[in-house]
């Protein structure tokens, strides 16, 4: 197992560096650059050349990146384009909000789908399942764009139960007035997940179900409920668990719409403003953090999988 | 087993509960507003923020020399830090006394001495700034705003609460006040004297910007989410009647849910934070809201690049000026909030020229010129639309409608801010929309002028460059209304750029707000020591 | 998806799946009209397919949606981009049987036309991805070692980026956010999933005696890949394909939404409910928001309702 960790932290290296190397690329041939796009009548010429300077933006692409990553390596991700500060504090403040949002969304996601999956599963094609499987499926229908603006219209101004948006009332607020804020956009981001998840743990259970194990179980003349807690269920969520760290990515994105609808100060409306301004530095330092993110997240789900799983061995 | 649900519950919540936002302070019983803009400020500046929602921050905490306000078409100057000031008969010396009570939030004095740092911090050539064009009137500097090393320039502390500044050359006294007296902040040498020139866009300070000379003072930024403000009661003009002002992030779409339930105050007004038109009509019927709206100085046009000999033919570009319906785009787009003229001086301007009438919609007309300037029909034009502004992106709907009908057919193309000016540059384009405002001032040779630094359309006009040059250079407000009277007509002929609309500003301002002052630039927070609010928050 | 290698699965019918491999992947509901009783591997599971009532219901769903799709231009009263100047987010009328937008334009006539776009987006963009996954897929599991390796690190690293961030990145660098553009990026960035499928099940089905009885007996390789391996690969590819078709039509709408999806005034569903963000049009003009929602749920729940039933016919443990 520590072998296995140690050459997978080791290949995470080369991805890293590949990673890195793609965005660079990427956002350097990104049409439209950082100060060409400021448009001021205050702003005269000299500035506009004082500015590409002080942003070594007269610089060519590989010199610019070799110095991105001398400084990286240095623990330095640089100074944000547009507003000067520097990029690790920005990207720290964003993660924070972005975290409790999608953890939110995939505790709900989870608290939602288990149960329905797992009836879905025992009573496959009966009214039940279909239910289900509709309700899954109506929570990826609608685009979340979509659903956040039904959601502010009934919770926030029909009937008031919650804030419009925001992470907490102005000035104030304690836990309960954070879990408020957090409801309508976890839900609306969680919806999306949850319908994936059902499909999932349902799929798992019949697998389980179908196994020699249970039938001994249930032959042994146990009930069923105990059949399904003590012997079914647990083994169908084990993979259905791991899953967790596989979803982060897509939670990170659906997150950018979920933000932005919400005012939710996370890494997706940094995002998204970042590309708006040409933020270059401030881009390298979101998908470097998101790569790790995601790396964190395979190797956390592998390593889950082999604790729960004893017959999968990493060497 | 249950016990161990239980205890991942409580794992799960222990994990929630951390990351929650938790503030300890509650809210205070105080007059509190809430003011409303759509994107968040890039950083507190005043020398050095990218966007009008970054000022509208820094207005409530930072001052001007003076204060100004347009009043029956006039721009109109009142004492700020500077209590009062001269101008000398020649119109090249501005003498500008401050005002003794000015004071920063830490106590020390506004001092002539922090005037002139500013300026000679903005004219650095190693200093990022974006306001080098509004001191490039002082003498000594180039026409950028910029000082060669050790050379003098035309500003001096004559004492502590007097500075002299010298023009390069006689100038309009209006148009002086408005650049440098009204567009320049004055930055704090006490605080950042230290800081290097080149390191000063970086520094913590311009993030939490704790010393300022204004109205109100900075609380703190959650970032994205809201600025706060505490009145400043040392203020030099008055203590602010609200005692903490709130600047929210919102997005357009929340806007109105938000006036509606009352969490909203004032929304920030023209171009940064406005209720999208669809909900206009709703706000208007909200008691507790009073829904202002009046002409404002920015408009929306569609350029023509002269590269393309096609569109050099005035005829063509006239034929488009009559085969695009703009009335409908103001009565509908805009639901009559806007109004329509062919020049870049806006009709609420001093300068605006009455007797210019705008085109009227005439299809026979538009396809009678385009068949007199030989238009190919099987000619496709790339029209080009930033996105972000959506009625801007539904007017493109209309003209591409409205151009087939009479025989020019066009592709959208719509891409971000930073794409369509890259494109522009490369004049990879035919038409584009992009809109525009400005200073009172009538200068408008950046835009127009052969080479100017926003001519995005490689227009080259020798008779418009002319009047131009004449209009920036005559000092006698007189003589420069003649020549931008001479210029919108030639403006109107030639369109050098096709002005699609003026909108109109739109404010919503809460019932229980006093003294908003509805001002051109939206409700813009003139005078905002002077808001009062009923009520309790 | 990083999982352990499967254990090794017996195909599920094995006498079957070399039996069924000639069969057309394409139409298995076809199959079993012809041959009811048949017990090959795709009649198996087109009865299995039928018995998923709702994957039936998707089925029907999908080709009416997909009719009008292709009668656009038959069925709709107005042109899709035709200006009504007097008729500006006017309600369902005579003329203007589901109203009009807030460009004066006819809400029915662009919801017929916008299916052709985003239908054309899913299907396009998905078969872009399948054929790239699997030709990637296939080299890895196939050849192992070295190429395994180089091929999954590369899938690491698209797989590293969110998504939808990425996606706003590759349209941006084209400028052009055009139809065809999007289709592309969609297509160019999709292929992990597929990929990682293919290869998984190449490297199950490597060792299983059927293949290294082809290989004995003197298959090329080209010969064993296309007979042998890849017609057992293709169920789980077909599930993903569907499921990935749902994703890219929501995809569009999201692009739309953040003002980079497919080019005004072509309508797509995901533009048009874009254009209708606003509370007052949601609470006063259902008519500009209900029909492309509509639209989109019926397409996005047909599709996902015949993936469903593809997965239970062909593959019930298959986890997507």
């Amino acid at each position: 197992m520590a072998r296995y960790l140690v050459r997978r932290l080791l290949i995470t290296v080369p991805v890293l560096l590949g990673v890195t190397a793609m965005s660079y690329l990427i956002i350097s041939l990104t049409p439209g650059d950082p100060v060409q796009a400021l448009i001021d009548p205050s702003m005269s010429a000299a500035d506009v050349q004082i500015k590409r300077h002080a942003l070594g933006l007269d610089q060519p692409i590989y010199v610019r990146y070799v110095k991105w990553l001398g400084e990286m390596a240095h623990g330095n991700l640089g100074y944000s384009f547009s507003s000067g500060a520097p990029v690790a504090g920005r990207i720290t403040e964003r993660i924070e909000p972005t975290l409790t949002l999608t953890f939110s969304a995939l505790v709900l996601s989870y608290l939602v789908a288990v149960p329905a999956g797992v009836l879905a599963a025992t009573r496959r094609y009966t009214w039940i399942d279909y239910g289900a499987t509709l309700l899954a499926f109506l929570g990826i229908s609608l685009p979340t764009f979509f659903l956040g603006l039904i959601g502010i219209y009934v919770f926030a101004l029909r009937l008031r139960w919650l804030p419009t948006g925001g992470t907490t009332t102005l000035g104030g607020g304690g836990f309960l007035d954070g879990v408020s804020h957090l409801i309508l956009p976890a839900a609306v981001l969680a919806a999306a997940g949850a319908g994936a998840l059902t499909r999932y743990v349902r799929s798992s259970m019949l697998e389980v179900l179908g196994q020699e194990f249970v039938r001994t179980a249930r032959a042994k003349g146990l009930g069923e409920g105990v059949v399904l807690r003590r012997h079914a269920l647990r083994n169908a969520l084990l993979p259905v668990v791991t899953l967790a760290g596989l979803q982060v990515p897509a939670l990170l994105a659906g997150a950018v719409i979920t933000e932005q609808i919400f005012e939710w100060p996370g890494m997706g409306r940094l995002t998204i403003e970042a590309i708006n301004q040409r933020d270059y530095p401030v881009l390298m330092g979101i998908t470097l953090a998101a790569a790790v993110l995601v790396i964190v997240g395979n190797l956390l789900a592998d390593v889950t999988y082999s604790l729960v799983d004893p017959r999968i061995r990493y060497d | 087993m249950r016990v161990r649900w239980a205890l991942v519950l409580l794992v799960v919540a222990s994990l929630v509960v951390p990351l929650s936002p938790v503030r300890a302070a509650g809210p205070d019983s105080s007059f509190v507003v809430v003011a409303g803009m759509w994107s968040p400020p890039n950083n507190f500046n005043p020398i050095n923020t990218d966007s009008s929602y970054g000022f509208f921050g820094i207005r409530f905490m930072f001052d001007t020399l003076v204060a100004a306000r347009l009043e029956n078409n006039k721009l109109v100057f009142s004492p700020d830090l500077a209590q009062r000031w001269t101008v000398s008969p020649d119109r090249q010396t501005f003498t500008f006394t401050l005002n003794p009570k000015a004071m920063w939030h830490d106590g020390k004095t506004v001092t002539a001495d922090d005037v002139v740092y500013t300026v000679m911090t903005i004219s650095d050539p190693k200093t990022e700034t974006n306001r080098g064009a509004d001191v490039a009137q002082i003498a000594g500097l180039d026409v950028h705003g910029k000082r060669a090393p050790g050379a003098a320039i035309g500003i001096r502390a004559v004492n502590d609460r007097t500075v002299e500044v010298k023009t390069r050359v006689p100038v309009d006294p209006q148009m002086f006040l408005e650049l440098f007296g009204y567009n320049v902040y004055i930055l704090p040498k006490h605080v950042l004297a230290d800081t290097p020139p080149d390191q000063l866009s970086k520094s913590q300070f311009f993030q939490h910007p704790t010393v300022g000379d204004g109205p109100y003072k900075f609380a703190q930024y959650r970032t994205d989410e809201y600025i706060e403000l505490a009145a400043n009661d040392a203020y030099h003009l008055g203590a602010p009647k609200v005692r903490r002002v709130f600047i929210r992030i919102i997005p357009p779409a929340s806007m109105v849910a938000q006036l509606q339930r009352g969490d909203l105050d004032v929304t920030a007004g023209f171009g940064i934070g406005e209720v999208p038109i669809e909900d206009w009509g709703t706000v208007k019927t909200m008691s507790n809201v009073h829904a202002a709206s009046f002409p404002a100085p920015g408009y929306q046009y569609m350029l023509f690049n002269f590269q393309k000999s096609y569109l050099q033919d005035k005829r063509a570009r006239q034929a488009m000026a009559e085969g695009i319906n703009r009335q409908l785009m103001v009565s509908q787009l805009l639901r009559g909030e806007g109004m329509i003229a062919d020049g870049p001086i806006p009709p609420a301007n001093p300068y605006f020229n009455k007797a210019v009438k705008p085109w009227p919609y005439d299809v026979a007309k538009a396809k009678a010129l385009l068949q007199e300037a030989g238009w190919d029909a099987n000619r496709t034009l790339l029209l080009r639309v930033p996105v972000g502004n959506t009625i801007r992106e539904r007017s493109a709907d209309i003209i591409k409608e409205n151009l087939a009908a009479v025989g020019v057919k066009t592709d959208i193309q719509k891409s971000d801010f930073p794409t369509l000016i890259a494109a522009a540059k490369k004049g990879d384009y035919d038409l584009m929309l992009i809109g525009w405002a400005g200073p009172t001032d009538p200068d408008v040779s950046s835009q127009y002028r052969t080479g100017g630094q926003y001519n995005f359309s490689f227009l080259s006009m020798p008779d418009l460059d002319k009047l131009l040059d004449a209009g920036a250079a005559a000092s006698d407000p007189a003589k420069r209304k003649e020549i931008y009277d001479q210029f919108q007509a030639m403006f109107a002929d030639q369109l050098p750029v096709l002005v699609l609309y003026y909108p109109n500003a739109r404010t919503a301002i809460s019932g229980r707000m006093q003294n908003v002052l509805t001002d051109p630039d939206g409700v813009y927070n003139f005078y905002s020591f002077r808001w009062g609010a009923s009520g309790v928050r | 998806m990083r999982r352990p290698p499967r254990r090794a699965r017996q195909p599920r019918d094995g006498a079957g799946a070399a039996k069924g491999r000639g069969v057309s992947t394409v139409a298995p509901a076809v199959a079993v009209v012809r041959a009811p009783r048949s017990t090959s591997f795709w009649a198996i599971a087109g009865r299995r397919f039928l018995r998923h009532r709702l994957a039936v219901a998707g089925l029907v769903a999908l080709a009416v949606v997909g009719g009008l799709a292709v009668f656009a231009p038959l069925l709709a009263p107005h042109g899709p981009t035709t200006i009504d100047p007097a008729q500006f987010q006017a309600p369902p009328s005579g003329t203007h049987p589901l109203g009009t937008d807030s460009v004066g334009r006819d809400v029915l006539s662009r919801l017929l036309y916008a299916g052709r776009v985003s239908l054309t987006v899913g299907l396009l963009a998905v078969a872009i991805y399948v054929v790239l996954g699997t030709v990637i897929g296939a080299l890895a599991g196939y050849h192992g070692g070295a190429v395994d390796t180089v091929l999954s690190r590369l899938t690491d690293v698209v797989l590293s980026f969110p998504p939808l961030i990425i996606i706003l990145f590759a349209v941006s660098i084209f400028g052009r956010p055009s139809l065809a553009n999007i289709i592309i990026v969609l297509g160019a960035l999709g292929w992990p999933v597929v990929g990682r499928l293919v290869r998984g099940q190449f490297l199950a089905l490597r060792g299983l005696e059927f293949v290294q009885a082809a290989r004995a007996t003197g298959g090329s390789d080209a010969r064993v890949v296309a007979h042998h391996l890849l017609p057992n690969a293709m169920a789980p590819v077909l599930v993903a394909a569907t499921f990935g078709t749902a994703n890219a039509i929501l995809t569009e709408a999201s692009l739309s939404f953040l003002g980079l999806g497919v080019q005004p005034p072509t309508p797509s569903w995901g533009n048009m409910l874009t254009d209708a963000q606003s509370l007052t049009v949601l609470e006063r003009m259902p008519w500009l928001w209900v029909p492309p929602g509509i639209m989109i749920l019926i397409a996005v729940l047909a599709i996902n309702f015949v993936g469903d039933g593809l997965r239970d016919a062909l593959d019930p443990s298959l986890r997507l």
